[in-house]
Formats: C-alpha cells, sequence, structure tokens
C-alpha cells in the first residue's frame, strides 16, 4: 500500500505551469462528462492513453488505476448493457429481461468515460507534485484555509501508512495477519491495528497545530505572499483558454444543438 | 452553536481525519470478498466517530479522505468531489446530533440514537446519494442501482458504522476528552458562555 504517483520525468507535460495541470484535470473531466457519443468518448481516450503512454509511467502507479478502473467497469457494463431499458428490445435474455439497441452504444460511451476520467486524473497525478497541486490551487484563487488542509492531508498520508504497516507487521509478529483469517474474525481484529493507529495519528493534533502556531500562522481574509509563485508561460495561458474553450464549445453544441447526445435529458 | 472562526487546529484535525479516512477506504479492499463489493467499509465508521469528536471537521475529513482515495476506488477526482460532499450522510448527522447523545454511547437512549439515526438513517442515506451520484455521472442506471447496487453499499455502511463507530466511541472517546480535543459546538472546540 502507497501513495505515491508522482513520475519525474522532463516530458512536456511535467513542464506544464501547476494551474495549467488543474485546468486540464477539471476540462478534460468535465469534456468527458459532458459527451454521451461514443466515437468522440473514445477519441478523447485514445489522445489522453497516447499522452499517458508518453509518460512511460511505472506499473506499480498505472496498475492502481487499471485495477479500479477494471472493477469499476465491469460492474458498469453489466449496469448498462442489462438494465437500461433505452430504445427497442434487441435480443431476449430471459422473461421480462431485453438487451435494448441503444444499450451498446450506451455501455460503450459509459466504458470510455469512465476510463477517460481515470486516465486524466493518472496523468494529473503523474505530472504533479504534491507542492505544486497546491501552488496551482492557489494560483486559481482557491482559499488558501482549503490550500494548506490539503496540503496537510497529502503530508499525512505517507506517514499514515507507514505507521499503519508497522503497526500491522507487529501484529504480524504476534501471529495476527488479516489477510489469513475469514472475514468476520477479520472485521474484529481490525480493532488491534486501528486503535493503536489512531492514538498515534491523534497525538500529532497538538503538536503540529502548535507548531504552525509557533510561526505566527493565522487564517486571514488579507492576501498571502508567497516565496515561491509558479510561472504561468504565454504557452500555458493558450492552453488554458484552448481546453476552456473546447469545453464551453462542447458544452454550447450539446445545450443549443444536441450533438453528442444518444439519450437527452441524461449526463 | 454555530459561531465560526477557523483556527490552526480545526484545519490540522480535518486534515488528519482526511488522510486517516482515505488510508482506510484502501484498506477498505482488504474487505472484498468479490472484487469491487466491499463487506465493511471502515472509513464510515471512523467518520461517525470522528464527526461525534470534531463535529463540522469530522464531516471535511470524510468529504477530503473520499477525494484523495478516489483512484483505488475507480473515481476520477473531480467526480469524487460530488461522492465526497453527497454521500457521507452518517458523519454529517452525528456532527449535527452529537450534543444530544452521550459520546460514550453509554446509556440506552444514546445507543439506541446512535443506531437509529446513524446507523441506519445515515448510511441510507449515503447509499441513496451514492446511488444518484453514479446514476447522475453514468456509472449505472437508475433500475440497477436502485434493485441491485445500494444494497451492498448500505450493508457494507452500516455494519462499518455499527461495529467500528460504536466500538471507537466507547473505547477512544475518553482518550479524545483527556487529549483536549473533543469538540463541544459544531465548529468551535469550545463554546464561550456568557
Amino acid at each position: 500500500m502507497a501513495y505515491d504517483f508522482y513520475v519525474a520525468r522532463q516530458t512536456v507535460l511535467h513542464k506544464l505551469s501547476p494551474p495549467t495541470k488543474v485546468v486540464f484535470l477539471l476540462s478534460t473531466s468535465l469534456l468527458a462528462l459532458e459527451v454521451q457519443d461514443p466515437r468522440v468518448n473514445a477519441l478523447l481516450l485514445v489522445g489522453l492513453l497516447l499522452g499517458a503512454l508518453s509518460l512511460r509511467i511505472p506499473w506499480r502507479v498505472s496498475s492502481i488505476f487499471f485495477r479500479s478502473g477494471l472493477i469499476v467497469g465491469i460492474a458498469l457494463s453489466i449496469s448498462w448493457l442489462f438494465f437500461s431499458k433505452v430504445g427497442e428490445p434487441l435480443y431476449r435474455l430471459w422473461d421480462g429481461i431485453y438487451i435494448y439497441d441503444l444499450a451498446i452504444p450506451l455501455t460503450l460511451s459509459m466504458l470510455f468515460r469512465l476510463w477517460t476520467l481515470l486516465t486524466s486524473t493518472l496523468i494529473f497525478v503523474a505530472i504533479t507534485q504534491e507542492s505544486e497541486f497546491i501552488a496551482g490551487l492557489r494560483k486559481l484563487k482557491v482559499p488558501y484555509a482549503l490550500c494548506l488542509t490539503f496540503a496537510l492531508v497529502l503530508r499525512f498520508m505517507p506517514l499514515l501508512i507507514e505507521e499503519y504497516n508497522q503497526i500491522r507487521e507487529a501484529q504480524m509478529a504476534r501471529a495476527l495477519e488479516l489477510e489469513k483469517i475469514p472475514l468476520l474474525e477479520r472485521m474484529k481484529h481490525f480493532m488491534a491495528i486501528i486503535v493503536p493507529w489512531l492514538v498515534i495519528s491523534l497525538k500529532r493534533v497538538s503538536t503540529l497545530s502548535a507548531a504552525i502556531d509557533s510561526r505566527g500562522f493565522k487564517i486571514t481574509g488579507r492576501p498571502r505572499t508567497f516565496f515561491h509563485e509558479p510561472d504561468v508561460s504565454l504557452a500555458d495561458w493558450f492552453l488554458i483558454l484552448g481546453l476552456v474553450g473546447l469545453f464551453a464549445a462542447v458544452f454550447a453544441l450539446r445545450t443549443w444543438m444536441g450533438y453528442f447526445v444518444i439519450v437527452p435529458g441524461r449526463l | 452553536m454555530f459561531s465560526f472562526s477557523i483556527k490552526t487546529r480545526d484545519i490540522v484535525i480535518a486534515a488528519l481525519c482526511g488522510a486517516i479516512n482515505a488510508v482506510l477506504q484502501i484498506v477498505s479492499t482488504f474487505f472484498t470478498p468479490i472484487p469491487g463489493l466491499s463487506v465493511l467499509y471502515p472509513p464510515s465508521g471512523f467518520g461517525a466517530a470522528t464527526a461525534v469528536w470534531f463535529g463540522f471537521w469530522g464531516w471535511v475529513g470524510a468529504v477530503l479522505g473520499t477525494l484523495f482515495a478516489a483512484p483505488y476506488w475507480g473515481y476520477s477526482m473531480p467526480v469524487a468531489v460530488l461522492f465526497g460532499v453527497l454521500t457521507p450522510w452518517e458523519v454529517l448527522i452525528a456532527s449535527l446530533l452529537r450534543r444530544n447523545f452521550d459520546p460514550t454511547l453509554k446509556n440506552k437512549r444514546s445507543l439506541g440514537m446512535f443506531i437509529g439515526l446513524v446507523v441506519i438513517l445515515g448510511t441510507f442515506l449515503d447509499a441513496l446519494f451514492g446511488m444518484l451520484v453514479s446514476i447522475y455521472v453514468g456509472y449505472y442506471t437508475p433500475d440497477f442501482a436502485f434493485t441491485v447496487a445500494i444494497w451492498p453499499w448500505w450493508l457494507a455502511d452500516a455494519v462499518a458504522a455499527f461495529v467500528i463507530g460504536i466500538f471507537l466511541l466507547r473505547v477512544l472517546t475518553p482518550y479524545v476528552k483527556r487529549m483536549g480535543l473533543f469538540y463541544e459546538g459544531f465548529f468551535a472546540r469550545k463554546i464561550e458562555r456568557s
């Protein structure tokens, strides 16, 4: 179990400014959610997959997305193929259960959408360091209290994972191996790990808040200044405008002209 | 009850709850007899307990946890924001009602309130809104969501809120109070009394 997705490379995508990376994630995700047409979603997915391939993301990172995409994809396919009553009945499975003609394009569309959403997140986490993520949010005028909270979560997670693993190993040394015991027993024994882990974690609150307070930190409405400000180049601005413009165009085409839609009135 | 000014400690607590919640969401994959179906969802129990201890900040932690564990559950980050904000009803209900029951759940009334409103109603609303978001973003069709998918979601949340939530509240509430971390108000650690 790990939480370290960043892939250190010197690619064009890595060199984008932090706000551009955040806008990239948001715009590609919203685009995928806006489009129902499987051909357009497939095109978007292929584009993003090529981007992901160019990053040469290690299997350790991409497998997490691959696994979750596969599992949710199976549930999604069952749901859309066998439970969507859209269009005309095409094939009778058994009494009262049919596959409808629009179910197949809708299943493909939703699968491509799911994988597009996951691939855009994969690219984002692979090219963005924690500090860049926070700087990007800050530059996009997200309130500083929220940026600090995000930064602390990202700081805490590896520490907590390490401590969880330590406690789990300590319990394994006492012959408690969660993976090897039946599911119901596993729930009971899970407490032997979670309670000491929580006690250790909660102890951090006082220490860390005192450390932050001792540096004179205060949450105020006044604008803050920073030693490092992310540079946003002209190319970044063009890319941001392009991504926002593309989303606005797709939104307008869908809303007012009915493009990219199979079933009107649904996302 | 609703005085609101953000202190450093509030942010640290929200972040810590968020990080713990996210790690627990990742750990939830250990409780999957079939891939993708978790029979126990520990963040639900932990979220309910932190909501009783820290009020609103426990709820913020639940939202953050969903956001940062998104890749492990097949959600992209923007979609996870929707799940994070709209689904942790058991956490929100626990944070709103916490002043009406004993946080150690030692008496029958407190235990009954917690089981009825947090474990049963809260987790049901969690599953219901989870399905509505899933339908909205196109993961499930309404028929599949309300006949098949809602029940394991509700069961996994309810079992965790019942087993882990009650256990944590009984065992760790005295410790949280002794550490001076317990919140009296919904937002504020200490309520100023005139």
